[in-house]
């Protein structure tokens, strides 16, 4: 208990698991799960809130961000302004499956699935008493690791469950809309799956968004996915929000073999604290890993990423390109951790993480890490921080554009590096449009 | 384009296939190669009894004869070290350290004051001669003035009088403490604070004895000023203190070096070295280090958890560390600079070798604090049998260090495939006028470079020693030149019968 975190807050989610107030009214709880809950929450009870001296926390400090008296049971669905938060988050050009969770759960009559041999999709409520479900939550480790992701597993009542089926190539990109509203501040504990079955391919793109501007929502949502052999998942989160949105995010992915998985991650200014945990395991070997991350930072805003990929089988290969603009007071935090297991010979492991730091204020804090115990592997990785190049900058300003035009066209440029990698063409200038006009002018001003 | 000057992290042009059946008998015979300088000299010996409290840092203090002060910073640092606990975020497991078995003094009972080498015991000549340290050719060869630190006293000090001449002052602590205690007492613990960690503050309790070396004003020391430590008794773990001053514009080169005897018990070795580096002065510190590794199977060895920090507090000054870590069972340190004044310089080029069971957890750290500060990084690990290395760095630069600039290298080899290579880089920025560069790569030696030497008539051991001395040849290059050759020769020696 030395390192925890000592907030009301604390208190209050022991007081509410006493109760036990939250999962036994919307299902009749089995045995096996309460055990569960009951063993993750012991461990959330003896690890706390992540503090500042755990290593993987040391840059970010979630002590201002669980100051308010967040509310558990949030209720008060404005109806009417869900349908004005789906068309702004709507992608503009592209035709996609559309799924809508409100509060983490599954909104059926606002969504537009595709056909169910294709993808079935069901609550996750539907299969939480379900054994192999229970299976699958008791024997995943990182439950045991991770006080977060125990806290989210004590809580958790709702979500969603995907399955791309076997053989089945989605058709059009499927679209998960997490929509977040309530009358009060308050705290939400989603849990997803994805699974994507033998030789299947899709394309998913995640946004989340808190309808209402004047209450704060505090969100640790927990996804795994499961790539099964020779399939291919494209995964885009695009976290586009508004102030008062704190976004905790813990995503474990399970690759077997021959799998594919493409991750884009792309942060632009907005909420105060976006923290993403992105976790893969190479459960098999000839597996095929990209990570791209984007970054924008501004105000006072803090976003933290981490990535961990441990390659455990041979002949696997992984890359990671994260990029990240900082300006105002904004605080940028990237780990990035490649672990190399005795048997995963021939990995080839690459990762790169460059910072562009605008303004005087500014901070970042950048840890590449590699772990390997192979010796036949290629492994590196490379970081820089840095700022523009006054040459570039000149050079344009000879070229008779302004000074702030410049600044935004480097720094648009700079991004270009992680956006090109977008297959996707309508994400792709969706992205960038977005990077446009979220640099404020003054934000980019020197 | 913008100039995040990107670090495009490059990627050895190594082949990556198996490698061939005599290479494993190679690894083989690495793994299998025993340390070469084991033995015990017999001299009589003055040892504590084993324990740690209050009473033997009192006794210490007492038995060097150490002004009131002293004692009182000792006693701060004993009161330091009760406080704290055992650090937990290092990358092995810490093994058992019992401070209450290791007796805290030693010295020789000869106490007798040498003015040339013909005065000094003849079997501790013969210990320098096995080490391969010829005092006495040294001398005439290379000007190498020679502070000899056997166990905690030093028995022989040498080119005093000439270093006299210019007003600079080496000796041991001990001495300092007596003779120049104005100049001990305004900058021990200046840079690495009585608390700064349970080790240096160990040390501070207890420190034995070190080297002192103060460089006067506008005084360029005209040789290489070096100290070879060695652990002798069991039982007696060794705290150096070292402390190193340059005064602006001054200049000084300072080897380090040590080799331990053989031995089964572990003995954990806690030294501090302190440098500070005035206005335009530049502090040049060469580290040779194979002290004893432990045996194949990892029993023994010594455990090496040193503090050694600069501060470049004057403006254009400079600090640079050159180490070659081949021994220890257990290397731990981070070779850190606070680069304060403005304009100032660090540097850090580090080779580290772990073979059989040996751990290396290196690396260092550069505080950018000063405006226009330049830091580089070049560091080089080679992993062996099961050794595992760390290379753990941080690059810290406040908001005043404006346009200061970082490069950081840091590359890893791996020869066979039971070992491990890690890299913790820490990089924080609060500054947007500075442009920092980190690059790591990890790789084995290709088949394809041992094919290219065997068609040349090399043979496969040789051809990795050559590969190995060529992938450090950039650290070794920042030796000073017999330093040079007995690193690139101990390389050859730690991987011999093994790699090369």
């Amino acid at each position: 208990m030395a390192t925890q975190v000592a907030t009301s807050f604390y208190n209050r989610l022991a007081d509410e698991f006493e109760t036990k107030h939250q999962f036994t009214q919307d299902t009749a709880a089995s045995d096996r799960l309460t055990q569960l809950r009951n063993n993750a929450f012991s461990i959330f009870r003896a690890k706390g809130f992540p503090s500042i001296k755990e290593e993987d926390w040391r840059f970010t400090n979630l002590v201002p961000f669980l100051d308010l008296s967040f509310d558990v049971h949030p209720a008060g669905i404005d109806t009417d302004s869900l349908q004005q938060a789906i068309n702004e988050q709507k992608i503009p050009g592209l035709d996609t499956y559309q799924l809508v969770l409100v509060n983490g759960s599954i909104r059926m009559d606002l969504s537009d699935l595709p056909t169910e041999d294709l993808v079935t999709v069901q609550p996750l409520r539907n299969i939480i008493n379900e054994s192999f479900f229970i299976d699958h939550i008791s024997n995943n480790s990182h439950v045991g690791v991770n006080a977060l992701v125990a806290l989210n597993t004590a809580f958790f009542s709702d979500g969603y469950f995907v399955e791309v089926k076997k053989n089945s190539v989605l058709d059009k990109p499927l679209l998960i809309l997490h929509l977040y509203t309530s009358d009060k501040d308050a705290f939400f504990q989603p849990r997803h799956f994805i699974v994507v079955n033998r030789n299947a391919k899709a394309e998913i793109i995640e946004r989340s968004a808190g309808i209402k501007d004047e209450t704060v929502t505090l969100t640790n949502s927990v996804l795994e996915l499961l790539i099964q052999e020779n399939a291919h998942l494209v995964h885009h989160t695009i976290q586009s929000h508004n102030n008062n949105e704190r976004w905790l995010h813990y995503n474990h992915v399970d690759q077997q073999r021959s799998s594919r998985y493409d991750n884009f991650t792309c942060t632009l200014p907005g909420a105060d604290l976006v923290r993403n945990n992105l976790e893969i395991s190479l459960n098999g070997t000839a597996t095929e890993t990209h990570l791209y991350g984007l970054y924008l930072v501004a105000d006072h805003q803090l976003t933290d990423n981490h990535t961990a990929i441990q390659h455990l089988h041979p002949s696997c290969q992984s890359n990671e390109l994260y990029k990240g603009v900082i300006m105002d007071t904004g605080k940028a935090v990237f780990n990035g951790k490649v672990f190399v297991a005795q048997d995963a010979q021939q990995t080839n492991a690459y990762q790169q993480n460059n910072n562009l730091l605008l303004s005087d204020k500014a901070q970042v804090y950048a840890k590449p890490q590699l772990e390997i115990f192979a010796d036949d592997v290629k492994c590196s990785h490379g970081c820089t921080i840095g700022q523009f190049n006054p040459e570039s900058l000149f050079y344009l300003r000879s070229r008779g554009i302004s000074e702030t035009a410049a600044r935004k066209l480097l720094v648009e440029a700079f991004a270009f590096d992680v956006t090109e990698k977008i297959d996707n063409e309508a994400v792709k200038q969706y992205v960038q449009q977005l990077i446009y006009s979220k640099l404020s002018s003054a934000s980019v001003r020197a | 384009m913008p100039a995040e000057r990107v670090a495009v992290a490059k990627v050895l042009p190594y082949n990556f296939t198996e490698i061939m059946d005599n290479d494993n008998n190679i690894l083989e015979q690495l793994a299998n190669s025993e340390y070469e300088y084991g033995f015990v000299t017999d001299i009589d010996m003055e040892i504590a009894p084993p324990g740690l409290n209050e009473d033997i840092v009192r006794m210490i203090s007492a038995k060097k004869n150490e002004p009131d002060w002293l004692l009182e910073w000792r006693l701060k640092g004993f009161k330091a070290f009760l406080k704290q606990e055992q650090p937990h975020w290092q990358n092995f497991k810490m093994p058992e350290i019992d401070y209450q078995k290791i007796s805290y003094y030693a010295a020789p009972k000869q106490k007798a004051k040498y003015n040339s080498l013909d005065e000094v015991d003849p079997e501790l000549l013969k210990t320098f001669e096995k080490l391969g340290i010829p005092l006495s050719e040294q001398k005439a060869l290379a000007g190498v003035a020679v502070d000899a630190v056997f166990d905690s006293i030093s028995v022989a000090t040498t080119y005093k009088e000439h270093l006299n001449k210019l007003g600079i002052i080496f000796c041991s602590i001990s001495e300092a403490v007596q003779h120049h205690p104005e100049l001990v007492q305004k900058y021990l613990g200046s840079v690495v604070p009585h608390s700064d960690n349970i080790f240096a503050s160990l040390n501070s309790a207890v420190f034995s004895d070190g080297s002192f070396v103060y460089i006067p004003k506008g005084v360029r020391c005209p040789m290489e000023l070096s100290t070879y430590f060695r652990i002798n008794t069991e039982n007696t773990g060794q705290f150096e203190r070292t402390l190193i001053i340059a005064d602006e514009g001054s200049y000084v080169s300072y080897l380090e070096g040590c080799t331990a005897p053989m031995r089964d018990e572990n003995q954990l070795h806690a030294a501090v070295v302190e440098l500070i580096a005035l206005k335009d002065a530049e502090i040049k510190y060469s580290t040779v280090q194979n002290w004893y590794p432990g045996d194949k199977e990892g029993n023994g060895g010594i455990y090496n958890f040193v503090t050694k920090r600069g501060a470049c507090r004057g403006d254009r000054s400079k600090i640079s560390w050159t180490q070659v870590e081949t021994g220890s069972a257990i290397t731990w340190k981070y070779p850190s600079v606070l680069l304060i004044g403005e304009h100032s310089v660090g540097e850090f080029y580090s080779v580290a070798v772990t073979k059989n069971k040996q751990i290396a957890d290196t690396g260092t750290k550069m505080h950018h604090i000063g405006a226009n500060t330049k830091s580089r990084i070049i560091s080089k690990g080679i992993s062996a049998g099961q050794g595992q290395n760390s290379y753990r760095g941080l690059v810290q630069v406040g908001n005043k260090a404006n346009y200061s600039r970082n490069f950081t290298q840091c590359d890893s080899l791996l020869i066979g495939d039971r070992c491990g290579a890690h890299t913790f880089p820490y990089i924080e920025s609060k500054n947007n006028t500075v442009t920092i560069e980190h690059e790591a790569t990890t790789s084995k030696i290709g088949e394809d470079q041992i094919f290219y030497l065997n068609q040349r008539g090399i043979d496969t051991e040789k051809a990795v020693a050559l590969i190995v001395n060529g992938y450090a040849k950039e650290v070794l290059n920042q030796l000073p030149m017999e330093f040079a050759v007995e690193a690139q020769k101990l390389l050859s020696l730690t991987l011999e019968g093994s790699v090369g």
